[in-house]
């Protein structure tokens, strides 16, 4: 065998290509491979914050929610940066204990270092919950802000208000039924069980006892939460009347582009207050009320103008006509209604018509206040600029809304920028996030051997939790960074 | 391979984290004070940012050991720091200009900072004291 010199094979006599052999990395490999990894992730996530500062500093000038807009609290996300940071710490003595040979310890903190991770995405998950919780979501249909309180938020309203409404009247037809069909199903599934049944009357005797049970069930099931529907029933249908579709006449009615506006900015405002629009919303309120009061007063002298000659059938028809909109499906009314109107001459006709349409405004005028009254009784703080609550039914302190004041609401809410800051948070925080679940993959990989007796967290795994450690550091550095960047700027 | 007791230590571990923990607290403490964020924005963000540059720089040359590592790790982090900053770089004259390039449609369904008018051209207000806009409130 020939000799080897600094490398150099010696040819066998097989013509091998001579191979030249230069010294080795000063590290491991698996720490390159790992530094390696670690500077594409910091050009990942370095071009994801360059992304959100361009999109935060690029929204339209002063739209960016502010923190308590979008229910960002600061004091959390210091938490999960104390948390991070503590095991950040544990890891680092984790591999200190490792390389002195003490598994024991070693594994001491490893299990901390799982601990802290799993704290930071459990608190995590709880500041994802809140946002969800008030319609903040990355995209939509299930995020419920709208950039601005235009026609389309203000039939979202609407819609939104009819979905419910709709859902809790069929429950309570359905609850109707039920009841109307349960004591005739028991009678004759009674007399069908006394006595001995014939084939066709046994087949008859399961479907009617199959269908008890359907009526039976849904009997428990609607009746269970009853009152609750029935308060919030009551709730969303002053909303659709009184707020919603009031809101989208009075859009609808004026000429004045600015009044249009105010109207839409004073539902977005009632159902999810912003500080900054309270002062203009109080001048809005002025509005309303001084003009509401204009046409209640203007239309109460019409009334008294047509009405100048009392007579009872008039009287009559209207206050049958004033039932019948309260009512519409009341088949007796209609028929009264018919017959009076049959006694009217042709000239009474046409002004009862106009006395009723007038009725019907000043009833809808009347809601209104009634409903203001209930549901957004409020007045503006000068000092605070912002609405505080005046009733006393346990309610102090500041507005904030109805969404707030009814969790299962869930309505519209006019937030500007809203969406884009949601789509840059849920991104940045829940790549984070994915990287922190894959630290915790690798934490319980290393741990899970230990745990079952076939490893020791020794110097010989130390290279392990070495780069283990430094992929988790990563992950807290990124952390370092988002923390200000999402909560406090 | 026993580790080079001259390195690390637990005592220099702690002093990090304890280090972090109080940067941690500088930096919460600038973000939730009014007068630094509202009254001196710029103040307030580069302070947050020098202090996260520390935290940074702490958490790579003690936890991730580079204080204590040879030559190799220039190789490492000056390109990928040089990367870092070009990024940044290059985004900067796309920061604050995006509104200005929105087209006219765009704009019509873009959010707006506030209520812009509580005076209607058309009528005259019936009350006294209009409230006007505050401006404390302006963009963040």
């Amino acid at each position: 065998m020939a000799e080897h010199d600094s490398g150099h094979h010696d040819d066998h006599g097989h013509g091998h290509i001579q191979l030249e052999y230069q010294p080795a990395l000063p590290i491991p490999n698996g720490k390159v491979i790992l530094w390696l990894f670690l500077s594409t992730e910091i050009m990942f996530f370095a071009g994801l914050i360059g992304t959100f500062i361009v999109l935060r500093y690029g929204a339209p000038p002063g739209t960016w929610p502010a923190q308590h807009d979008v229910h960002l609290k600061e004091w959390i996300g210091g938490m999960n940066t104390f948390v991070l940071i503590a095991s950040s710490l544990t890891i680092v003595l984790a591999l200190e204990f490792a390389r002195k040979d003490k598994p024991a310890i070693a594994t001491f903190w490893m299990v901390a270092t799982l601990i802290f991770g799993s704290t930071f995405l459990g608190i995590k998950a709880g500041e994802y919950n809140s946002k969800f919780s008030h319609g903040i979501y990355p995209k939509k249909p299930r995020s419920q802000m709208y950039e601005k309180a235009d026609i389309y938020y203000v039939a979202a309203v609407r819609n939104r208000l009819n979905s419910l409404v709709t859902t809790w009247r069929t429950e309570e037809a359905e609850l109707e039924t039920a009841k109307n069909e349960q004591p005739g199903l028991t009678a004759e599934i009674e007399t069908l069980s006394q006595k001995s049944r014939s084939d066709a009357e046994e087949l008859d005797y399961d479907a009617k006892r199959e269908r008890l049970d359907e009526v039976e069930s849904t009997l428990r099931r609607i009746e269970a939460n009853d009152a609750e529907r029935k308060e919030r029933l009551a709730v969303a249908e002053v909303l659709l009347a009184d707020f919603a579709r009031w809101t989208e006449l009075a859009a609808a009615k004026t000429d004045d582009p600015v009044k249009r506006q105010a109207a839409m900015e004073v539902l977005a405002y009632q159902i999810y207050p912003l500080h900054r629009d309270a002062a203009a919303i109080a001048e809005y309120r002025r509005w309303e009320a001084a003009e509401r009061k204009k046409e209640a007063d203007e239309l109460v002298a019409r009334r008294g103008v047509l009405l100048a000659t009392p007579s009872p059938q008039s009287d009559a028809v209207l206050g049958l006509r004033k039932q019948q909109v309260g009512d519409p499906n009341n088949t007796d009314i209609q028929a009264k209604l018919a017959q009076a109107e049959g006694e009217l001459s042709a000239e009474q006709r046409t002004v009862i018509d106009e006395a009723a349409i007038v009725d019907v405004r000043l009833d809808q005028i009347r809601r209104r206040e009634e409903a203001l009254e209930k549901y957004f009784d409020v007045q503006y703080d000068h000092e605070q600029h912002t609405f505080v609550h005046r009733g006393e039914d346990g309610h102090e302190g500041e507005w904030h809304g109805l969404n707030d004041e009814y969790h299962w609401l869930r309505l519209p809410m006019k937030l500007p920028s809203g969406n884009m800051w949601a789509s840059t948070y849920f991104l940045l925080t829940g790549f984070h996030a994915l990287h922190v679940v894959i630290g915790l993959i690798v934490f319980v990989c290393i741990l899970l051997p230990v745990a079952l007796g076939k490893s020791r967290l020794d110097s010989t795994k130390a290279n392990v939790i070495e780069n283990t450690g430094l992929y988790w550091h990563f992950v807290d550095l990124v952390w370092i960074f988002l923390f200000p960047l999402l909560y406090l700027f | 391979m026993a580790h080079d007791p001259g390195h690390g230590g637990l005592r220099k571990y702690l002093i990090v984290g304890i280090l972090l923990a109080i940067l941690t607290a500088i930096s919460f403490a600038t973000g939730s004070s009014q007068m630094l964020m509202h009254d001196a924005k710029h103040l307030g963000w580069t302070i947050m940012m020098a202090v996260s540059c520390c935290k940074a720089l702490l958490v790579m040359l003690f936890f991730m050991h580079l204080i204590w590592e040879a030559n190799w790790k220039y190789v490492l982090t000056i390109p990928a720091s040089i990367m870092s900053m070009f990024l940044l770089l290059m985004l900067v004259p796309d920061i604050g200009y995006r509104y200005r390039s929105y087209s006219e449609e765009r704009l019509l369904h873009a959010a707006d900072a506030r209520i812009r008018a509580t005076h209607s051209p058309l009528e005259e207000t019936t009350s006294q004291e209009a409230e006007p806009p505050s401006s404390s409130d302006a963009e963040h």
